[in-house]
């Protein structure tokens, strides 16, 4: 995962699937960046290299977004591309959470 | 509790020796001997033995066949065996080790042994002995609640039933003893509930919380008369719940069949198959509905389907095509695509079909199964 500090936003462009088998590093690394930095203002999640996402994948970017919302904080998704896209509609997470195309 | 330690050797003055070191130096112990392989087997079958010091080179029964012969026996071959031989042997020892020998020292024993190695290494034993048995204890203890946790979970999912109106079939296949999915269809003031939910991970947590959403759900059909209002009490409860536990989120199905209508509603679930028997007809019921557990107040829409008879319902988890190959996100596709190709098999017999489907997409991966399936077929009468 490349991590870059932008503008206040945290930017994590995710390099794995998130399957149940990466997402516990991921959500490690991560959880570790926004106690270090806690005058972030929101995180974008770069989904342009993940391939595959099961429900683990999918359970671990809610979560990261519940962290961020409770926080009163933005959360994005970027890089998603037509089939994750239509996979979260299917979940009617694009009425919570701000996704952009890749 | 006094210690038992047996010494195996054919010369009489190195037990004696082994026997005076032993005692002096370690306290609350029993020193027992044998004098042959014959003999150390008997004391092990008869007495509850701590640690054994085994001499290699021994007449008849050697010390190599005497550690085969212990470790062969599922009472025996936890006891901690330390060797000893002449320095000469040294290609016996690299084999007692092999064969899971603990530890051993060589002949002669030097004052150094005597005053400080051979106690630690005695002392290590007996203490690794002992944190094995309770590690033993702790994993049998730990099975058998897991055996009952299977059971209870087994009972409340039942696979077949008949009601007046419908027939249900269904599989499930949790890829530990107990899994996050679930599937249920009861008959209430005569129309027919039914549900299918997929906790996300698999285990003990994702039973659990399995179980809360069957028992809401069991509570909730007795009070509403539709599924998104179903659905809805369970997202309460679930929201609540996941506030505090977030490696967790679930979908669901749940839905009604009244008559010759079928009301259906879904939280983020893969699609429902219908078949429709006088068309002959495969087609995909999909509904966009939120996860549970995501949004507080989420609103979840219900569709309407006739259903007459012989028409067939399939719902099933994503456990079903998820095979961790990673290639494409519409596995469910897959599914619908396979029930299609398939659909003449249908009208003869429900139970074989749902069973090929099954072996189907288990078969598809290399793997097998890596998530719980959950499959449910619901027959209209």
């Amino acid at each position: 995962m490349d991590i870059f500090l932008k503008d206040n936003i945290f930017i994590f462009k995710i390099k794995t699937d998130l399957t149940a088998t990466t997402i516990k590093g991921l959500l490690i690394n991560i959880k570790n960046q926004i106690d270090e930095y806690k005058e972030y203002e929101g995180i974008e999640m770069n989904l342009e290299e993940v391939k595959s996402i099961d429900s683990m994948g999918i359970t671990f970017l809610i979560g990261i977004y519940k962290i961020v919302n409770k926080e009163n904080k933005k959360f994005k998704l970027t890089g998603v591309s037509e089939a994750m896209l239509k996979l979260f509609k299917t979940m009617k997470l694009h009425e919570i959470v701000e996704i952009e195309k890749a | 509790m006094e210690k038992n330690i047996l010494i195996v050797d054919d010369t009489q003055m190195n037990r004696k020796l082994l026997k005076e070191v032993i005692e002096k130096s370690i306290e609350n112990v029993k020193v027992l001997e044998a004098e042959d392989g014959f003999a150390a087997l008997e004391i092990l079958d008869e007495n509850e033995i701590n640690v054994v010091i085994l001499d290699i080179m021994m007449p008849q029964k050697d010390g190599i066949e005497v550690l085969q012969d212990i470790k062969k026996k599922d009472r025996l071959k936890d006891i901690p065996v330390i060797m000893w031989s002449a320095i000469n042997t040294i290609d016996s020892v690299e084999k007692a080790l092999k064969l899971g020998a603990l530890d051993y020292f060589t002949k002669p024993l030097s004052p150094n042994d005597m005053k400080v190695a051979l106690p630690l290494k005695i002392m290590n034993a007996i203490d690794y002995y002992e944190q094995k048995l309770k590690l033993i204890e702790y994993n049998e203890h730990i099975k058998s609640e897991m055996e009952l946790a299977q059971n209870l979970q087994k009972s409340l999912i039942v696979e077949e039933a008949d009601f007046e109106n419908v027939s249900i079939y269904g599989k499930y296949i949790p890829t530990e003893e107990i899994g996050g999915d679930f599937f249920s269809a009861k008959d209430v003031n005569g129309n027919t509930w039914f549900i299918i939910a997929d906790v996300s991970g698999h285990g003990v947590a994702s039973a659990m919380l399995s179980t809360m959403i069957s028992v809401v759900y069991d509570m909730s059909i007795q009070t509403y008369n539709k599924p998104n209002i179903v659905l809805r009490q369970i997202n309460k409860l679930l929201y609540k719940t996941f506030e505090g536990y977030r490696n967790s989120l679930a979908s669901a199905v749940v839905g009604l069949i009244k008559e010759n209508q079928v009301y259906i509603s879904s939280a983020g679930h893969p699609p429902v198959i219908i078949y429709k028997k006088d068309e002959d007809e495969i087609d995909q019921i999909s509904i966009d509905g939120f996860l549970l557990g995501v949004m507080e107040d989420a609103n979840f829409d219900v569709i309407q389907y006739d259903l007459k008879k012989g028409d067939v319902l399939f719902l099933y988890t994503d456990g079903l095509f998820d095979n961790g190959l990673g290639i494409e996100f519409f596995k469910a596709e897959n599914v619908t695509a396979y029930c299609h190709l398939n659909k003449t098999d249908i009208n003869y017999d429900i139970k074989k079909y749902v069973d090929h489907m099954v072996d189907f997409f288990k078969n598809k991966g290399t793997k097998g199964f890596i998530d719980d399936v959950a499959v449910l077929s619901i027959l209209k009468k």
